[in-house]
This record gives C-alpha cells, structure tokens and sequence, in this order.
C-alpha cells in the first residue's frame, strides 16, 4: 500500500464523505450549517483539495488558484495526514487561519462531530432501523467509489488498471437508491478517473446492484461479487473491458479503505 | 419462435453456488463468460450431439462456441468416441505411457513439419513450457507478448494488477500491437540480447475487439527479427490449430514458428496439449523437469489421432472456410437489410461479430441475448467457431434465428432504428 494513495483516498473518499452525509441525512445538514468555512489541506507530495462547509452543504475539492480558504493546513508529509485522518494527532502546521483552528483542534466543532459520526455509522453491524441501515450503506458505497477514483489515479498497480479503461462513462448503480459515474478520460497518454455524484446521461459501461442488501453484502465482504453477476444481483453491461479493469482497482480498495 | 425458459438451469444454479465459486467459474460462468444478461442464458447443458447441445431445460442450440474450441468434428463423434473406447478397453491411465503416445506424437510431428512433439492437458500448459523452453535455451530472462493477447491463466501470463499475480511476475514481459513492426524493432532494441522469446497467436482474436489478421508481410518480418536477434518464435495456436490449416497457422500464414502450442482442436473435447517444435529446441526441452499426473493418458491420444485422421480424410479447413464465409456473409446482408451495421472479423472459420450501431455494444449484447434465448447460440465478447458437422443447412437456420433476434432488438431500441 503506498501512503501517498492512502492520503488522496483520505482526503477525497473518507473525509470527502462528508458531502454524501450531509446530503442524505437532514441532523448532519444541521450540524453542517454551522460551520460556514474552506480549509485548505496541503500536503507535501500529496493531495491539495479544499474542504467547503456552506449553508449546511459539505464539498471535498482540490485547491485550484485563487480558490478561498479561511484556513490553510500544511502537512510535511503524506504519512502525517494520514496520522492525522486516523485520529493519531499528528501536527498540521497552519499557514493562515490561527484563529478558525477550532475547526480541527475543538473536538465539538461541527468537522470533528461529523466525521466521527459517519466513521461510527460506517462501522456499524447492528442498526437501530432500515433507514440507519440504509444510511450506513450509501455512505459506504460513496466512499467506496470515491477511494477507487483515487487509487486508479494514484496507486501504481491501479494507475495500470486504469489505463486499459476505454474513455468514457462508467454507470454505477444501486436500483432505486443511488447512481454515480466515473468519468474516464485520456490526455496525453494519461487517464484520468473522475467521481461524478450523479447519474451518466450515457454510460459507456453500467454496473448495477439490485438493491441496497446487495451493495451492503459486498461492501461487508458477506457477498461474492462474482456470485452476484452470477446470479444476476449484479448486472454488468455495456462495454465489458472497462468493468473488468475497473474490478481491479475495485480489489486494491479494502486495503486502503480498512 | 419458442422463447427459452431456464427453470432447472436456475435451480441447479443455487445448488451449485453454494459448493462452488461463483456457481460456474471461468469462460463457462456467466461472468467471465460475459452472459448479458444473465435471464438470457442458460446454465448447464444436458445432452450434445453433432453441432448443437440441449440444456437442463431441454433447450435446444446451435453451438458457434463448440465448447469454445474443443468440438472440432461435431460433439459425440462416433469415430473419435469409438478409437476413445477402444483404448480405453485396453488402459488409460498406467504407470507407463502406452504406444498411442508415440502414434500420436509421430502424427502431428509429421503434420505440422516440426520435428517433435511435447503433450500436456491444456492451452496454458503448453504455453508456459514454451516460455521456460526459451527462457532456458537462450538464457535470457524477457518475453514479448502482443496486446490484446490471451496465452492462459497462470501468472507469467498476467498482466500486474490480475488478482493472484505479483507485480515480480511480471517485471519481465514486454508488450508491442499486433502489426507494428516498428514497434516490434523498437523494443528489441530497447532490451538487445535481454529477450528470451516472442509469443503471439497467429492473428489477433482477442476478445472484446475486432479481429484482425497479419498485415502483408508481417509474419515473415518477424520471423526474421527473431532470428536476427536470438529470439525464440513461439505461436499459440490453441485457438486457431487445425482450424486455418493442418499443418498449424504458421503454415498457413507463410512461416515457421521454433515452438507452436496446440490444444482446443486437437481430440474433438478429449482432454489433451501439445507443443511442437524445432530440432534445435530438443535439448531444451528434454532437460526441463515438466510433467503431470494424466499427461501420458493414452485414451485422449487415442482420441486425438482419430480426430486428426478425420480432419485430414475430410479436408476439414476448407469446409471451415467455406461454412465460415457463407455464414458471416449471410448475417452481414441480413443486418444491413434492417438498417443494422454488423461486422464480421476474422478469420472466416473464427469469426467474430460486431453491431458497430454503437460504441457500448448494448445493442450487441441484446442481440446475441435474443439470439441465445431462441437456440441460437453466440457470444458477444469472444471468436466463434466452425466444425465439421455444420453445413448449408445449419447457416439457413442460424439465419432465420439471428433474423428474428435481431427484429426484437431494433423493436427493443426505436430511439437508435427510428431513422432506418
């Protein structure tokens, strides 16, 4: 596992979550409306995005220039980050917005409550009701799929998967609930992934769940994946080579999502 | 036209998944075997015979895959079963080879203007003692396979990131396109006395693309960069053996490979590999430890001579041809009739279809589906396959089945027909 795979799928999949939280469940919107501020995470050698609180509303970007931030958080190294996302309180060296630390340092700001509470629903084995069931699920599945974005841009035996995927829109789908794209371009020789929160107009590809016991049986590792295209949980069509490297980087994604 | 239903292919399905990975695993699974969707096929077959095969449901099929290969003559072909039988009423499996081996070694040695012959059990047996053969007689360490390659499942023969295979496993192969002599010359280069061998197979019939065949040319230039360059040539022709020419399908494309791997067509679906190859390649070959508990079965050599024989006696390649063309023509003209732009690639006797009305191929997938759900058995990911029970009559009735698919896909998409 490389750290610096594990710090862009920290930034864009397990604190880019948030988004998906505070998008589906109407107390983190609340408690999202609190905070109404851009931090900047700037990691050496690694991901540079923006995390946007506004008007309950949570957006996980990466910085472009001239893009405003309240505060910017530098951190020396991938390695550090990831202590930091892990609670193991590495230290982050604040280049502007002394004043607004308590976004990070006060364990009661709406950043800090949210992330443990998602990282706690996430967790979870036994719910209180489907709808938490539900909930945990989405979140999982978001997260997910973002980590795989990331690994196939980043990670080198992903970057290779990646690579030999077709240009174009990959369809992901849980019947019913949700559906998300990843957009695969080329440049230069390059491929490039991208997280689309919404439904491809024109999928090149699709992949879809038949409902949300499926994507949480293969989330948990409960449920074979090939078990469920084998019995038709899972639909795959479309141009087929571009699932079945995707299915790849998909495998590196429990080694940096545990 | 009788619609398929799969009930006992369903209910044997549960059984199996829950004593075996993914139900059926590998090229006959409905995954890897790319069953879109998996409602539009069935799972297990009951019965074959000649060029069709009934499932569990008592579905009957024409069978373009031929076991995707294996079935050469016709399934149950009564000579090839019955030279099976007779050896087996005398031994199969003993702690010495019987002389069918040798029969059948001096068989295809002879056939195939080699000057000896190697059997295994499967296509990847064959193909990775090709490359230890060539990595141990050069004493160089890199392969070069050709994009879009498929040389079986084990990991020299995987690319990095296939699950099971380490990234060391593949630290030393080098990749170029089928066709690209320039590329070929640039990498021979880049790596000059570091290459062991070059493996292709004789035109590229890799799955989910075009096929395409060797460009004019191009075989002999790469014979003669192999041997310039002390690179062993090794073909694998488990797909195409006996199907473009018997004398294997670098004959028939005008040069001659050191090693050449045969499988699929060589005993009509009895299990059995072989590796042919040059004098200066024996050495080589004998001193690698390289061996199996059936290798030396003698029924499937057996078996495998009768086919041969048959083969030959039958002047089968031509028939191959023949059969493949009419066929391919055939659907061709009838899409284009309905406004559909179906492509056929490949080699005739290994065709390979594509509707090109879009880049998904959605609309190729419903259609083969349609295809498969009225007895019409096709693929829409892989090469198809001609034998030797298939005739006119065969590609008259392929003809009214595809038709009629076809029909209930334009009728399944109007957004894409409406115009046509």
């Amino acid at each position: 596992m490389s750290t610096r795979t594990k710090a862009f799928v920290n930034f864009y999949a397990a604190i880019g979550t948030l988004q998906t939280y505070a998008a589906l469940d109407d107390n983190a919107k609340a408690l999202a409306a609190k905070q109404d501020i851009a931090v900047r995470f700037k990691v050496k050698d690694g991901p540079d995005g923006v995390l946007v609180f506004k008007g309950g509303a949570v957006k996980a970007l990466p910085y472009s220039e001239g893009t405003k931030t309240n505060i910017v958080l530098n951190c020396s190294s991938n390695e550090k980050f990831n202590d930091l996302v892990d609670g193991k309180g590495a230290a982050v060296i604040p280049s502007k917005g002394f004043f607004k630390l308590g976004f990070m340092l006060n364990k009661q700001s709406a950043f800090n409550v949210l992330t443990a509470e998602m990282a706690a629903l996430m967790r979870k084995k036994e719910f209180a009701d489907d709808k938490e069931m539900r909930l945990s699920t989405l979140l999982a599945f978001n997260a997910m799929i973002a980590a795989l974005v990331q690994i196939g841009n980043v990670d080198d035996i992903g970057r290779m998967s990646a690579a030999r995927i077709a240009a174009g829109d990959i369809g992901i789908e849980i019947t019913g609930e949700c559906a998300c794209t990843i957009r695969v371009t080329k440049q230069d020789g390059d491929t490039k992934l991208e997280y689309i929160a919404e439904k491809s107009p024109s999928p090149r590809a699709q992949m879809i769940f038949d409902s949300i016991g499926t994507a949480k049986g293969v989330i948990d590792g409960k449920l074979d994946a090939m078990y469920c295209i084998s019995t038709g949980k899972i639909a795959m069509l479309g141009f087929i080579p571009m699932l079945d490297n995707l299915n790849k980087i998909l495998n590196l994604v429990p080694k940096y999502l545990a | 036209m009788k619609i398929n239903k799969y009930d006992n292919s369903r209910k044997l399905m549960e059984r199996a998944i829950k004593v075996i990975p993914s139900g059926v695993y590998g090229h006959l699974g409905p995954a890897e075997g790319c069953m879109i969707p998996v409602a539009a096929f069935p799972n297990f077959a009951a019965r074959a015979e000649g060029t069709y095969f009934w499932d569990v449901d008592g579905n009957k099929y024409i069978d373009y895959m031929c076991a995707y290969g294996p079935n050469v003559l016709g399934y149950n072909d009564p000579d090839v079963d019955a030279a099976a039988r007779e050896q087996l009423s005398k031994m199969n499996c003993v702690t010495l080879p019987g002389e069918a081996m040798i029969d059948f070694a001096e068989l295809l040695t002879n056939l195939t203007k080699k000057d000896w012959t190697f059997f295994c059990k499967n296509g990847g047996d064959v193909t990775l003692y090709s490359s230890m053969i060539a990595r141990y007689y050069t004493g160089k360490k890199k392969m070069i396979f050709v994009n879009g390659y498929y040389h079986g499942v084990a990991p020299w023969s995987q690319k990095a990131d296939h699950p099971g295979t380490l990234y060391d496993d593949c630290k030393n192969s080098l990749y170029v396109e089928f066709n690209d002599l320039e590329g070929l010359k640039k990498i021979i280069a880049e790596n000059k006395d570091d290459i062991a061998g070059l493996i292709s197979t004789p035109y590229m019939h890799g799955n989910f693309q075009d096929n395409i065949t060797p460009a004019e040319g191009y075989w002999p230039a790469v014979r003669k960069l192999c041997t310039e360059n002390g690179i062993v040539l090794i073909i694998d022709d488990i797909r195409c053996g006996f199907r473009l020419d018997l004398s294997g399908s670098d004959h028939y494309y005008g040069f001659e490979a050191d090693l050449i791997c045969f499988c699929k067509a060589l005993a009509n679906g009895y299990n059995v590999s072989a590796l042919c190859g040059k004098e200066f390649l024996r050495g080589a070959a004998g001193s690698i430890m390289y061996t199996g508990s059936y290798w030396m079965s003698a029924e499937p050599f057996a078996a495998g001579i009768a086919c041969i024989k048959k083969l030959v006696a039958n002047d089968a390649c031509a028939h191959f041809k023949r059969i493949g063309t009419m066929l391919c023509d055939g659907l061709v003209k009838m899409a284009k009739k309905k406004g559909v732009n179906l492509k056929a690639s490949g080699e005739p006797a290994m065709f390979y279809l594509t509707l090109k009305d879009d880049d998904s191929e959605y609309l190729h997938q419903q259609w083969v589906a349609e295809c498969v759900k009225r007895g019409l058995w096709l693929t829409n990911h892989h090469n198809h396959f001609i034998n030797l029970a298939m005739n006119e009559d065969t590609v008259k009735e392929t003809l009214e089945i595809a038709a009629e698919a076809m029909d209930a896909m334009i009728a399944n998409n109007p957004q894409v027909y409406k115009k046509k």
